[in-house]
């Protein structure tokens, strides 16, 4: 993870310039003799999608991004989710699953995720899921997942993106994540254990990266809040972030 | 009558006023630059074709491109035929990946089409194929090829046929004014960004700014009315074009509107433009402020004549048109983009010294409750359908049956009314590749369509529609419907999936016409996009209300969320193709059809 702010301005920077280089030399023209057409086969895509990267306040931080590749209905997603705060890891996953479109607007996912030993041990997930789109163009995703020793958990994840300009956006966003039962270990809890709130205000530099700002707020409920109290932690947080967006 | 298509007086004050390399590329006929292509706009003529398709850079934008041509030119020669003549087209391909032509209009014998994996498989690299077939017709066609996306890197050209009788309309001059869009982006790029956002090319959607403008002046009900459909179907109203001039350059016969492709007249003359909108993804609509315009022929085949101030030409469409400049001055020949994102511009002058003002593009389009398929009112509004209309609901119990695959038998509806057919969405309309479906379709012949609706009032300006087509022949075929057709065009815009009845090419049994039969096609979209529907391999006679005289068409635009019917008669052996024009779309909007 990024030790400053100095460090991320510097990678954005590079990224950014990278980015538009990008934009500014498209591929060379031969792939596009390709008479894919004649059989009108569909050729699978690939995509990397970073939708967070990002410095959280002094001493925290997030990677989230996903891999994919397939065609029209049926694809592999890798994905990674890496979090911390005030110094501790919260979240370190990565994801292997098939996800299948189930109609317009809707896709279902199966698969299994890792934890990397984040206060104990590692762990294994099996998840099952659906993600999308609402009407009115909320993007969501709700995971349900049952571990190795019969523990169980969920998590709700929305998105929206509010148009400022052709160029301007601004992001809420929301995760909450419920489990079926405590784990003082890890410092969840039963039920809602931990909701996290914020907005990304981005800037497109080009369609496929976008600097950001924003505020993060994070809280333990319930259970988990307990723990950390005992635990002589903060159950709520807010932050400033300061990251990018990007694929390709 | 003189015909001539460059005016080297043209090229050479565009190359004196240095207006870039793409003048020095796109018609100076004795340019010493090596790479020039003297046949760039060259007009071939005779019964014998040899044509090259092969690739070269060019500079339209400040930046070095390759581009693909035919015998070196962007676009390619314009081929001269006459009816009644057997043509021989021998097409070598020099590029390193297979290739095609195709004679978009042309009625030729199935194997002469040139549509790869149908007719034919294609031009290997390095090999020459052999075209040849009968002109059984006259007018103006275009060719392009239908591998891949080619067509977009510019595999395009006129085709002008010379009719063996005399036509009914005279002229002094004649030229051909190709409309395409080029790209610095290659193809597959454009391809992939849409996939993964497409709004990519998109710089005309909502904002928040946007929002707070319509609630001061609507109130916040009123918006949310208004916006609700569409944003509990997750749509925009802001979904015009799906590639813009964010990244297309447009184009008449190659020139951008800096290098501004020149026509002359001598005032007083009656100069005859032949429109072909070559463009890969772009509707254009099409004016030269100043002048009315006669449209005299529509997709090669003559019509009665009507005077218009704008047409919209969709992608594949073509319209002959006389304008009578009478004083000495130059005119605009202007085309917008639909979107309003962009123009492709030209010059009709008396002096090769004198240009026109390029006006300022129209207002922005938005969407409407008719474009979403909510547009069929339960009395009917149209005057031009209003007694057809009223005659079908009264008698309800003779509506047509609707047997699989979207076909219907029974009382027909007359030829030239169009269809009286239920609108019935099939089974397979509902999966994953279809996002939304038009519940009650308005008719669209009369629809000048998205952004041109209300021109007579705010511009004071005739929209050519398609209820205005009436042929100058009487109608050939004068049979009844048999039997009616009935084709969903759907797609899903956020996953850019396209599919006909909710089928993928791939998935999809050949539609199976009988041999000799007279049939309906009536196309029903149910997307929010106007789709250029192209029939290859017979006439689409367009169900205008007068069945008499219907007008002949290749390629038939179906209007967002409204339906559109027209009669074929299946008199050609083979395999063929039907497809959206719109070249993104093209690969799942697709069907074969198949005479047996
Ligand atoms: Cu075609």
């Amino acid at each position: 993870m990024f030790k400053n702010v100095a460090g991320i301005a510097a990678t954005l920077w590079i990224l950014s310039a990278q980015a538009s280089y990008g934009q500014a030399e498209p591929q060379h023209q031969h792939h596009s003799y390709q008479s894919s057409g004649e059989d009108n086969e569909e050729e699978p895509m690939a995509e990397v999608s970073l939708d967070y990267v990002e410095l959280r306040g002094d001493n925290g931080g997030e990677i989230e991004g996903d891999f994919s590749y397939g065609g029209e209905q049926n694809k592999f997603v890798a994905e990674v989710d890496y979090e911390r705060s005030s110094g501790e890891i919260e979240k370190n996953e990565l994801w292997a699953l098939y996800s299948r479109a189930i109609s317009a607007n809707w896709n279902f996912l199966i698969g299994i995720r890792h934890d990397f030993n984040l206060e104990t041990t590692s762990r294994n997930w099996a998840a099952v899921g659906i993600t999308g789109e609402s009407p009115y163009k909320f993007e969501m995703d709700a995971v349900f997942f049952y571990g190795e020793h019969g523990s169980t958990a969920f998590r709700l994840e929305g998105e929206y993106e509010i148009k400022l300009a052709q160029d301007w956006n601004l992001v809420p966003r929301i995760e909450l994540n419920f489990f079926g039962q405590n784990d003082e270990a890890r410092g969840s809890g039963s039920g809602l254990s931990e909701a996290e709130v914020g907005f990304r205000l981005m800037y497109e530099v080009t369609r496929k990266f976008s600097p950001y700002i924003g505020v993060h707020y994070e809280r333990e409920v319930g259970n988990a809040a307990d723990f950390a109290r005992e635990e002589g932690e903060d159950v709520d947080s807010t932050v400033w972030v300061l990251g990018f967006r990007a694929w390709f | 009558m003189t015909e001539s298509f460059r005016t080297d007086a043209v090229s050479r004050r565009t190359f004196v006023t240095g207006l870039g390399a793409g003048a020095l590329l796109l018609g100076i006929p004795h340019s010493s630059h090596p790479n020039s292509p003297t046949a760039s706009t060259a007009t071939l003529r005779g019964n014998h074709f040899d044509l090259s398709i092969g690739y070269r850079q060019v500079n339209l934008t400040g930046r070095e491109r390759q581009a693909l041509t035919i015998n070196g030119g962007l676009p390619g020669p314009i081929l001269r035929w006459r009816e009644g003549e057997t043509v021989t087209l021998n097409v070598h391909n020099q590029l390193p990946d297979k290739s095609s032509l195709h004679w978009h209009g042309v009625r030729v014998p199935s194997d002469m089409d040139g549509e790869p994996g149908l007719s034919f498989s294609g031009i290997r690299p390095g090999q020459t194929f052999r075209y040849r077939f009968p002109v059984r017709q006259s007018g103006t066609y275009w060719y392009h090829s239908q591998s891949g996306f080619q067509q977009q890197l510019g595999l395009i050209g006129a085709i002008v046929i010379d009719p063996i009788s005399p036509e009914p309309f005279s002229y002094e001059r004649d030229y051909v004014v190709v409309l395409s869009d080029w790209s610095d982006e290659s193809p597959q790029t454009i391809y992939t960004h849409l996939k993964k956002d497409p709004d990519y090319y998109n710089r005309q959607q909502r904002t928040a700014t946007d929002l707070w403008r319509e609630v001061r002046t609507k109130g916040v009900a009123r918006t949310w009315r208004d916006r609700h459909q569409w944003n509990w179907k997750q749509l925009s109203d802001r979904n015009i074009s799906q590639v813009t001039g964010e990244t297309y350059t447009y184009l008449i016969n190659g020139h951008t509107p800096d290098t501004n492709w020149t026509a002359l007249f001598k005032p007083g003359e009656r100069v005859r433009l032949r429109l072909i909108n070559s463009a890969s993804m772009t509707l254009f609509d099409l004016r030269i402020p100043g002048l009315k315009m006669k449209v005299v022929a529509a997709d090669g085949q003559n019509v009665e004549p009507v005077s218009v101030d704008e047409i919209r030409i969709g992608s594949g469409e073509t319209y002959d048109v006389i304008v009578e400049p009478e004083s000495e001055q130059a005119y605009s020949i202007f085309a917008q983009s639909m979107d309003r994102s962009g123009y492709a511009r030209g010059t009709l002058t008396s002096d090769i010294r004198l240009s026109a003002e390029v006006p300022a593009m129209d207002h922005r389009p938005v969407l409407t409750r008719q474009d979403l398929g909510l547009g069929r009112k339960t009395e009917e509004t149209d005057t031009h359908f209003k007694t057809t209309q009223t005659a079908h609901t009264e008698k309800h119990s003779d509506l047509p049956e609707a047997t699989e695959g979207g076909w219907f038998y029974g009382s027909l509806a007359a030829a030239g009314l169009g269809s009286n057919s239920p609108i019935i969405h099939q089974p397979s309309e509902s999966n994953f590749r279809v996002d939304h479906r038009a519940l009650t379709p308005a008719n669209g012949i009369s629809d000048p369509g998205v952004g041109l609706r209300n021109h007579k009032n705010r511009y004071n300006r005739r929209v050519l529609t398609y209820s205005d087509l009436r042929s100058n022949k009487p109608t050939q075929d004068q049979r009844e419907p048999q039997r009616e057709l009935q084709l969903h065009l759907t797609g899903n815009y956020e996953r850019y999936l396209w599919s006909i009845n909710g089928e993928n090419f791939r998935d999809a049994s050949p539609l199976l016409f009988r041999h000799q039969e007279r049939l309906r096609i009536t196309l029903v979209n149910d997307t929010t996009l106007p789709q250029p529907m192209h029939l290859h391999g017979f006439w689409s006679e367009l169900e205008t209300g007068d069945g008499e005289y219907l007008p002949l068409k290749h390629t038939v635009i179906a209007q967002p969320g409204s339906s559109i019917s027209y009669l074929v008669s299946a008199d050609t052996y083979g395999r063929w193709a039907l497809h959206s024009q719109m070249l993104y779309q093209r690969p799942g909007m697709y069907r074969e059809v198949r005479i047996v």
